[in-house]
C-alpha cells in the first residue's frame, strides 16, 4: 500500500475506470496520506470514498477537470472547458510557486498553458480519432515534504487522461509524408520487444510529427518544460511517463531533455547517441503486454527554488545583456 | 479598416486564453475570414490585456488559411494587424512562422 501518492496517473485512471464497473466491491484500507491528496484533487468523488477531515494544507491542488470535444457547428462562440482548463491550471501553478516566492513572466504564463491547451486539444482531437467524443480528465498537486533535518521540499504531479485512439493509431491517420516516416522507423527496429506501435508512439512524441500538420511540437515542449522546472541536484528527478496503445515511454535522466537539431526541431530518442538510426533503449520504452485504449501522461518533478531563482537570474543577465 | 475583437471570443473575459482548433475554425467561419482574404481591406484584430495565451492550435485554425493565401509573413501582417501584449504578439508571430514553413514544403496540410 503506497503512504504517500508518487504518481497521480494510476488514480486518475482508476477513478475513471470505477465508473464503469460494477459496484459489487465496496470499503478498503488507504493511507492518510494519499486520502488526503485524493480528497485534495477532488478523486475521491470518483471513489465514493468517506470523507476524512484533514487538518494539515500541505496539498496545493488542481482538482480535477473533465471534457470532452465540443460541437463545431454552434452559432456562437461560447467557452470551452478546455480554455477554463488552462486558465485554472496556469493559476494553480503560479500560485505553487507563489508559496516559494517565485513568480511567472507573461511569456512563461503563455508558455505553461500553451503546453496544458495543446495537451488538452491534442487528448480531445486524437484521441477521438476522426469524428470521436475526445473525453479527457486531468488533475495534479504541489505538496510540501520534510526531510529529516526539517528542510521542506516541493513536489509536483500533474495527469491527463484520454479514451479513445492511441498515439499509434492516431499517427497513422497522418499525411503519406509523415506516415511514410513513422512506418520507416517502426520497419527498421521492431523486435520481439518493441513492438510496431510503441515505436510509432515514440516517433509520434518528436517535434514536427502530427496527424494535422502543421503542429506536433507538444510533447518536447512538455518535456521540456518538466525538466526545466524539475531540475535538480539534491532530490527526486523528474520524470515522465507516457501510456498509450501497447507503448508505455518513461522520461527521466538521461531521457528527458529533447535536444535541439540543426532544424530546429527538438527530438528525444532514448539512445546514448539521440540517435533515429538508432533503437530506443528499452529500460525506457517498452511494450505493453496489452492494449491500453487511449493516452495516459503523468509526470511529477521536484521545484527546487535555487535552482529556479539561478535560472531567473541566468535569464535577466542574458535578456539586460542583449 | 475592419475591426475584429478577441474579447468577443473570450465573453467578455470569462477566460484568458483562445485555444484549440476548432475554436479557431468557429472563429473563422463566425467572422468571414473566408471573405476578409479576399478583399483588399485591412484587418485590426483587438486582443485585449486580459488575454495571455493564443495557442497555436488556435491560429492555425483561425488562420493558417489566410497565412497559405497571403503566402509571407510580411503580407499577412500588414493585412491583419494584431494589437496586443507583447508576449501574445509574440506567440502569433511563432505560429504564423509555423505555418508558413509547413505551407513552403508543400505539405498536404488539412488545415
Amino acid at each position: 500500500m503506497d503512504t504517500i501518492c508518487y504518481d497521480i496517473g494510476p488514480y486518475l485512471l482508476l477513478g475513471v475506470m470505477r465508473q464503469h464497473m460494477i459496484p459489487n466491491c465496496d470499503g478498503g484500507i488507504i493511507s492518510q496520506g494519499l486520502s488526503k491528496v485524493l480528497q485534495a484533487v477532488q478523486l475521491d468523488r470518483l471513489f465514493d470514498m468517506a470523507t476524512v477531515k484533514h487538518f494539515d494544507g500541505d496539498v496545493f491542488p488542481f482538482p480535477l477537470k473533465t471534457g470532452a470535444r465540443e460541437s463545431t457547428d454552434e452559432t456562437h462562440f461560447g467557452v470551452t472547458t478546455k480554455q477554463r482548463a488552462v486558465d485554472q491550471f496556469v493559476r494553480a501553478l503560479e500560485g505553487w510557486l507563489a508559496k516559494l516566492e517565485l513568480g511567472i513572466s507573461p511569456d512563461g504564463r503563455g508558455h505553461i498553458g500553451e503546453i496544458i491547451g495543446e495537451a488538452i486539444d491534442n487528448a480531445e482531437r486524437h484521441s477521438g480519432g476522426t469524428s470521436g467524443e475526445g473525453r479527457w480528465w486531468m488533475a495534479g498537486f504541489m505538496t510540501t515534504r520534510y526531510k529529516a533535518n526539517g528542510a521542506a521540499t516541493y513536489h509536483c504531479h500533474f495527469g491527463l487522461l484520454s479514451l479513445g485512439c492511441s498515439i499509434a493509431d492516431s499517427i497513422l491517420l497522418a499525411p503519406d509524408e509523415i506516415r511514410k516516416q513513422v512506418v520507416g522507423y517502426t520497419q527498421k527496429h521492431k523486435s520481439k520487444n518493441l513492438s510496431e506501435g510503441t515505436l510509432a508512439a515514440t516517433y509520434a512524441l518528436q517535434d514536427g510529427i502530427t496527424r494535422q500538420p502543421p503542429g506536433g511540437v507538444g510533447m518536447m515542449s512538455l518535456l521540456d518544460m518538466v525538466s526545466v522546472l524539475g531540475k535538480t541536484d539534491k532530490g527526486v528527478k523528474a520524470s515522465v511517463a507516457i501510456v498509450s496503445g501497447d507503448a508505455c515511454i518513461l522520461a527521466r535522466e538521461p531521457y528527458i531533455q529533447p535536444s535541439l537539431e540543426l532544424s530546429d526541431a527538438r527530438t528525444l530518442w532514448f539512445n546514448e547517441s539521440n540517435s533515429e538510426s538508432e533503437k530506443p533503449s528499452e529500460d525506457f520504452v517498452k511494450t505493453l503486454p496489452y492494449n491500453f485504449p487511449g493516452t495516459l501522461v503523468t509526470l511529477r518533478f521536484q521545484i527546487d527554488p535555487d535552482h529556479l531563482k539561478r535560472l531567473v537570474r541566468g535569464s535577466k543577465r542574458k535578456h539586460d545583456n542583449n | 479598416m475592419i475591426t475584429i475583437d478577441f474579447d468577443e471570443l473570450t465573453e467578455g473575459g470569462r477566460v484568458h486564453n483562445l485555444t484549440g482548433r476548432d475554436l479557431g475554425r468557429r472563429a473563422r467561419e463566425q467572422l468571414n475570414l473566408e471573405e476578409l482574404d479576399k478583399s483588399d481591406d485591412e484587418v485590426r484584430i483587438l486582443v485585449p490585456d486580459h488575454i495571455y495565451l493564443i495557442t497555436p492550435s488556435f491560429f492555425i485554425g483561425m488562420f493558417a488559411a489566410s497565412v497559405s493565401l497571403q503566402g509571407s509573413l510580411d503580407k499577412f501582417f500588414q493585412k491583419y494587424k494584431f494589437e496586443s501584449e507583447p508576449s501574445v504578439l509574440r506567440q502569433v508571430h511563432d505560429a504564423a512562422k509555423r505555418v508558413l514553413s509547413v505551407a513552403n514544403k508543400g505539405a498536404s496540410a488539412p488545415f
